[in-house]
């Protein structure tokens, strides 16, 4: 008997046993009806991210690209890798606390200090340190069946948590280059639900105060994220499911959202100069990773694997991504499996590579067991989760130069009240 | 959604709630965790049920993928055995071999990634690329968990895969 009969077998053996579900339609149509409840927008009024100053910074010019007006294609980012810094938590000395926020404990730490996160949590959507607290995007518990909350909250350095969105807002939010502004996009479930249509909130409020500073519908999917400023005056917009997907600006001065490069699917990161962007987009069912400069729209280079929402360093220098196998190796996969041989397991064991962010020439090469979620300092080094042998975990700092240490003591996911989550979270960066 | 469209995903649910239903099943492993998974489908294929060309592919794709988020959520899947057998169902052997009695538990046994790598690949017949995307890694991480999931379920029902090949695997 072959594997497929055996499991075709096994689970319609398992479906005997399933009990008949006449009202099941019933529950679903009831359930789905439920979900009528308006998207609310709670914006703090007494909010205090204490940032001064807006500076202005040039225009650009995006309705007609530069120079000849089409698309000039970048190489490809297939420089020979570097030897891999093997990363493994038992040889590595311990550093200083990460200068990035990270979630351990039902608290919020940056540096040696920490402040409650008074909100429950199931699950940690994007995590952002920002003047006088930070900005996160909580699923909260009575979420986990699947409904569409996922909040965003200020959380001060004085502990008190404000929701500035009650909502879908599952980019979380970003900060302008100067901190001064912040932008996220709200979706509306319930809208699409109640036949009102495709609709996304976005906003942009004053980092200072909270108070929003532009709102404006649009019809865009519930899982519509901002992706960064290009400006003081525009934003970097990517729209997903139940929508045309695509890459759109949304023009403050003009009020105005409006497609733009429509030959990429989506966006996913910007330098926080909002000079580079990644883009991507879907040919043959490969998904490519295409790396532009904004300015020109010239595509700088390109690659087959993802760049997060903080893949770019803080000067917009380097990128960092996890290396994923190209075509290729998959290819190669298969033929090494069609003649009978066996692939090589990694344990978990993946490469986070670094590249100069306007070439794609890799500078310098991590290997480490999940390093899943990564972060970068204010001075350039690269923070990331990174596990040994599935039972330790420890945020590790790496410097470009290759030199690693332990930002956080290792610690057992076995040891804690919840062993579902994580020791130490980064927040997701997707 | 107006009284034809009612009608249609009425339809829709009767023809093939029981297919959704086992599959949601395999992969849980757990009989309310499975109708909970169903429903809450169901309910999201109501909201876009104008903009769905095939309810059954969307519908299926929101299992996998709320499934998977479930699991990401829990971070760390154990690749132990399970050693509990789930509760809530019971089989009648009545007329049938223990054979396929012993083919359920044993993929009720393995741990949830394998039991679904097997699933995806096997029963729900998805190309590995695919299976690959659904579980966010890599082609050959599906080969490999394919292979450790053959392994255990050698270990767990010996008498049930005696020898299977790569190239078994691979068809």
């Amino acid at each position: 008997m072959k594997i497929n009969e055996i499991v075709k077998d096994g689970v319609d053996e398992l479906a005997r046993g399933l009990p008949p579900r006449p009202d099941l339609a019933d529950h679903a149509l009831r359930q789905a009806r439920r979900r009528t409840r308006a998207v609310r927008l709670a914006v703090a009024s007494g909010a205090t991210l204490a940032v001064a100053g807006v500076t202005a910074i040039s225009g650009i010019d995006f309705t007609e690209p530069a120079g000849s007006g089409a698309p000039e294609l970048g190489p490809a980012s297939d420089n020979p890798p570097t030897d891999a810094v093997s990363i493994s938590l038992n040889d590595l000395s311990a550093g200083e606390s990460p200068a990035v926020p990270w979630f351990a404990d039902g608290a919020l730490h940056v540096g040696d200090s920490q402040v409650p996160l008074d909100v429950d949590v199931h699950a940690l959507g994007r995590l952002q340190r920002v003047a006088g607290g930070f900005l996160a995007t909580v699923t909260p518990p009575e979420a986990a069946d699947g409904s569409h909350e996922h909040p965003l909250y200020f959380v001060s350095d004085g502990g008190e948590s404000t929701a500035l969105a009650d909502a879908w807002v599952p980019g979380g939010a970003r900060t302008s280059a100067d901190g001064s502004l912040i932008a996220w996009a709200a979706g509306d479930w319930d809208a699409e639900f109640a036949g009102r249509g495709t609709n996304t909130t976005l906003v942009v409020a004053d980092a200072a105060t909270g108070d929003v500073l532009h709102e404006r519908p649009a019809s865009l999917g519930p899982d519509t994220s901002v992706v960064g400023f290009l400006d003081d005056n525009r934003i970097l917009v990517t729209a997903a499911n139940n929508s045309d997907e695509g890459v759109y600006v949304w023009d403050l001065a003009a009020d105005r959202v409006d497609p733009w490069m429509d030959r990429y699917d989506g966006a996913t990161a910007l330098t926080s100069s909002g000079d580079i962007g990644a883009f991507v987009s879907s040919d043959d069912g490969t998904l490519t990773t295409a790396v532009v400069d904004i300015a020109t729209e010239k595509v700088l280079w390109r690659t087959t694997n993802r760049l997060r929402a903080n893949a770019f360093s803080p000067d917009g220098q380097y990128a960092a991504f996890l290396v994923t196998p190209s075509a290729d190796e998959l290819r190669e996969q298969e033929m090494l499996v069609e003649a009978g041989g066996d692939l090589p397991t990694t344990d978990g064991r993946l490469d986070l590579v670094v590249v100069d962010a306007q070439t794609g020439e890799e500078v310098v090469r991590f290997e480490a067991e999940h390093p899943e979620r990564l972060a970068w300092e204010p001075n350039g080094a690269l923070v990331f989760e990174a596990w040994q042998d599935s039972s330790q975990m420890a945020l590790v700092r790496c410097s470009l130069d290759g030199d690693c240490e332990l930002a956080t003591e290792p610690r057992s996911a076995d040891a804690l009240p919840d062993a579902s989550q994580p020791p130490y979270h980064l927040g997701d960066n997707y | 959604m107006n009284q034809d469209a009612e009608a249609q995903f009425r339809e829709f649910v009767g023809a093939r709630s029981l297919a959704l239903r086992r599959t949601a099943y395999a992969l849980t492993g757990d009989l309310h965790a499975a109708e909970d998974l169903v429903q809450d489908a169901l309910a999201k294929l109501v909201r876009h049920w104008r903009r769905v060309d095939d309810p059954e592919r969307y519908v299926r794709r929101i299992i996998y993928n709320t499934q998977v988020s479930t699991w990401r959520r829990r971070w760390r899947l154990r690749e132990d055995l399970t050693e509990r057998m789930p509760d809530g169902i019971t089989h009648d052997t009545t007329g049938q071999t223990n054979l396929r009695l012993d083919l359920a538990n044993a993929l009720l046994r393995l741990a949830p990634r394998q039991r679904a790598v097997l699933i995806l690949r096997f029963y729900e017949d998805l190309p590995e690329r695919e299976v690959a995307e659904i579980l966010n890694c890599a082609v050959g991480t599906v080969r490999s968990q394919t292979s450790r999931a053959l392994a255990r379920l050698r270990e767990v029902a010996p008498e049930l895969a005696p020898a299977h090949t790569a190239e078994e695997v691979s068809t």
